[in-house]
């Protein structure tokens, strides 16, 4: 069965008439966010199940919900008074088996418009299917409902629908690696495994009627009646314990299930989680560290400004001051020198002249009234001589009189003397001196300090900022955040200890449930020989024979659940691998992990089989993807029978992925219809789309509004203009 | 899945061939057609029939106990 074309009119985005044409291979609908790709997904979905996608709500509303919003509102604007119909027909046609059939699916939904421009709406909408077989000229409409369902299962089996009709964002829900029973649901769906499911319900309920029948028997043959019925109620008492055992147990086989599924599912980022914590507490002691050293760099900056009073740094450059000083107090005190040796030069002269005087006469002989008398009188008393003033005689007597006296020593203290003061300040200059020149260095040295701080401060930001880069980097791509990351190690934790305890108890109830199993054995062998005669040979066979159904049935049940499970692991791989074709990046393998209740999960594992760590969410998109086809192409002939159609499922990848996601559909199935916005921009992208060789391509479509976003302010004259591209 | 690849799928349980109902080896040659002397094959064969006619649980079980009760 493939589609043919799809006409709509006047639905959504698509005012007027609107076809598009479909051929087998991969089709493509090119357009950008909000172009029309997934109205068009809608007008499919609407024809099937009655249902759009209403973006608001994120979830699938009926059209009674949505009433005349699924109208174009090109359509309502421009239609006069009267009806306006909005409707979109698909044509299917089934060639398989020698079938050569159309069916032409069409859905309706119609308003009134009055004159007041008002609408009146109709509650829903109607549906027809129209079919005609190409051998035969005639067409008929199916009015049989039964018919018309058989039709649209057969178009698309309402258990497939999920795989086969997709947007991208339902992608997580239909492998949601947070439910154990993801794949289960899947194997069921697209197997018979239910039919297994159904005769190991029967084998168990008849294996246990037989077994009731044969105690009753064996009741009957008792030749003891009380000690009968005491170990019936024992056996009972202990058939009810294993029942409630079997219960815990299977209820700890869950609890067990989600626990190594959690802690699974975090083993992905907990890798990714304890790096981001441990870079922030790298963080967090850098920021300590960052702290002290601007608070020393701060004290050092206020402690060189002290520095100028308390190392004397103001002194700077007064050397000179000092050595003038130097020179000014050695003059000083060398003149002082010259002036005591002169003082005692004079001295010792005025001594030797007052010694040379007193040879002659001793000092004041005669008496100085005489010889004044004599001065006066002009005449010498003493030779009675006659002595002219002025005369050489008369001189000699006024020398009596001035003749010097031997005078005390002069003494330096009569002038003022500054040596100890001036002393004093040389010995501090000194002192300051030594300091003046050790300025330089000590300044030198403290700018050091200072700088070597700040540089500290430049690298420890640098590392800090590195640090900063390396956790956004992380976190960026790793999907975490930094709170998340604390809650993964501490819930990753947790799960594990679960795990730890779940496998305990569960070991403590396989013991228990293995001592009441062979406890009921002995009431049984006890039961059995208080019995007189013979139980019946035909019973015993009945009872023999449906155990055994009851243990076949199970095994079998399993068996092929687990083989199921292998071909859907081998055909992921194989999808896996095609689609990942030529990126080196990709490794691994897709691996379904049986949970400890049974169910399945899909993980992608290195060659030992060890859960890889790191995979992006491109990976994950394509480890649902290559699963989904898998569950499809399992499923029989499902990949020629039915057409995918998929909205988006590609914009998570890379240009690489979404080339080998198209050749790998356009392989597997024998029509696909993908609505991307992955081939709008790029043209090289879209080169490839239509000329490789490896894709099967069917008819390539661009779709873009007839007025930008930018440059409508309403949708009165929105339409949806659709370009073939090949 | 076909009748008799389901009954095929039963045959292969190790439980079989550990009872010696037969090797490993005829497992190919047993057909579904073919009446069989093993009780347990004739239960399969009979509940793999009303499955595939859409028979419901009460109906099958009362079919097998009817098939091995006392005649």
């Amino acid at each position: 069965m493939i589609i043919d074309k799809i006409e709509i009119n006047n639905f959504l985005c698509y005012a007027g008439n609107n076809v598009f044409e479909f051929s087998e291979g991969i089709n493509v609908i090119i357009g950008d966010n909000g172009y029309g790709k997934s109205k068009l997904y809608d007008a499919f979905y609407w024809v099937m199940y009655d249902q759009v996608y209403v973006v608001e709500r994120k979830e699938f509303k009926n059209t009674k919900n949505v009433k005349s919003n699924i109208i174009s509102d090109k359509a309502k604007f421009d239609s006069e008074v009267g009806e306006i119909v909005c409707s979109v027909r698909i044509t299917f046609h089934d060639i398989t088996r020698g079938r050569d059939t159309i069916y032409v699916l069409e859905r309706k939904y119609s308003i009134e418009k009055d004159s007041n421009d008002k609408f009146i709406e109709d509650n829903g909408s109607s549906f027809s299917i129209m079919m005609k077989e190409l051998s035969y000229s005639n067409a008929r409409l199916i009015t049989d409902t039964e018919e018309e369902n058989g039709i649209k299962e057969k178009i698309l089996p309402i258990q497939m629908k999920d795989y086969l009709w997709f947007q991208g964002e339902q992608i997580e829900n239909i492998i949601d690696f947070n439910q154990v029973d993801t794949l289960t649901k899947a194997i069921n769906v697209l197997s018979n495994i239910y039919d297994y499911d159904k005769i190991v319900d029967i084998a168990k309920s008849v294996s246990q009627s037989a077994s009731k029948e044969y105690d009753t028997e064996v009741r009957k043959l008792s030749r003891d009646k009380n000690e009968s019925d005491r170990l019936e109620k024992l056996k009972l008492n202990i058939e009810n314990e294993i029942l409630h055992l079997q219960n815990d147990e299977l209820e700890i086989r869950k609890n067990l299930s989600q626990a190594e599924n959690k802690s699974e599912s975090l083993l992905n980022k907990i890798s990714d989680a304890t790096k981001i914590n441990e870079l922030k507490n790298k963080k967090d002691h850098i920021n300590e560290k960052l702290d002290l050293l601007k608070q020393s760099l701060s004290e050092e900056e206020y402690s060189f400004h002290k520095k100028m009073f308390t190392n004397k740094w103001i002194l700077k450059g007064t050397s000179f001051l000092f050595e003038n000083f130097s020179s000014f107090y050695s003059k000083y005190e060398e003149n002082k020198l010259k002036e005591k040796i002169q003082l005692q030069n004079r001295e010792d002269k005025e001594n030797e002249v007052a010694n040379k005087l007193q040879i002659r006469l001793p000092i004041d002989v005669p008496e100085p009234i005489y010889v004044q008398r004599m001065l006066d009188e002009e005449i010498c008393l003493v030779c009675d001589r006659e002595a002219k003033k002025n005369s050489l005689a008369w001189k000699k007597i006024s020398e009596l009189i001035n003749q010097p006296k031997k005078k005390t020593k002069i003494k330096l203290s009569n002038i003022q003397d500054f040596s100890i003061d001036l002393r004093k300040l040389y010995h501090n200059g000194l002192s300051l001196n030594n300091q003046i020149d050790n300025i330089d260095e000590d300044i030198k040295e403290t700018l050091s300090k200072n700088h070597k701080l700040a540089k500290d401060i430049s690298n420890t930001e640098l590392k800090l900022s590195e640090i900063e880069n390396e956790i956004q980097n992380l976190l960026a791509a790793s999907s975490l955040d930094l709170d998340s990351s604390i809650d993964i190690i501490s819930t990753y934790s947790i799960q594990n200890q679960n795990v730890i305890k779940f496998s305990n108890d569960l070991n403590k109830i396989t013991q228990q449930l293995e001592h009441a199993t062979k406890n009921l054995n002995i009431v049984k062998e006890n039961l059995n020989s208080l019995v007189k005669g013979e139980v019946p040979n035909w019973l015993i066979e009945k009872r023999d024979t449906l155990e055994e159904f009851e243990l076949v049935a199970i095994s079998t049940r399993n068996r092929v659940f687990d083989n199921l499970i292998s071909e859907l692991e081998m055909k992921a791989n194989e999808h896996y691998e095609a689609m990942t074709k030529g990126n080196k990046s990709i490794r691994g393998k897709i691996k379904l992990r049986r949970l400890a209740d049974g169910n399945y999960m899909p993980e992608i594992t290195d060659e030992k089989g060890d859960l890889l760590l790191g995979s992006n969410t491109s990976n994950l998109t394509l480890v649902k993807l290559a699963t989904i086809m898998a569950i499809v192409s399992s499923k029989g002939n499902s990949v020629n029978l039915y057409t995918l159609i998929t909205d988006a499922p590609t914009s998570v990848f890379g240009e690489d992925y979404t080339l080998g996601f198209c050749k790998e559909i356009s392989k597997v199935y024998k029509q696909s219809i993908l609505l991307s916005k992955e081939f709008y921009k790029n043209d090289n992208l879209r080169k490839e789309l239509l000329s490789n060789q490896d894709i099967k391509i069917g008819i390539v479509y661009k779709v873009e509004p007839s007025i930008k976003e930018s440059e409508r302010t309403n949708r009165n004259n929105l339409s949806t203009i659709i370009k073939q591209l090949n | 899945m076909t009748k008799e690849e389901m009954y095929k799928s039963f045959l292969q349980d190790p439980l079989l061939i550990e009872k010696e109902y037969f090797s490993k080896k005829e497992i190919s040659q047993i057909k579904f057609i073919d009446k069989s002397k093993i009780k347990l094959l004739e239960i399969l064969k009979l509940v793999i029939t009303e499955i595939d006619d859409n028979q419901s649980s009460g109906s099958i079980a009362r079919k097998i106990n009817k098939k091995l009760n006392k005649d």
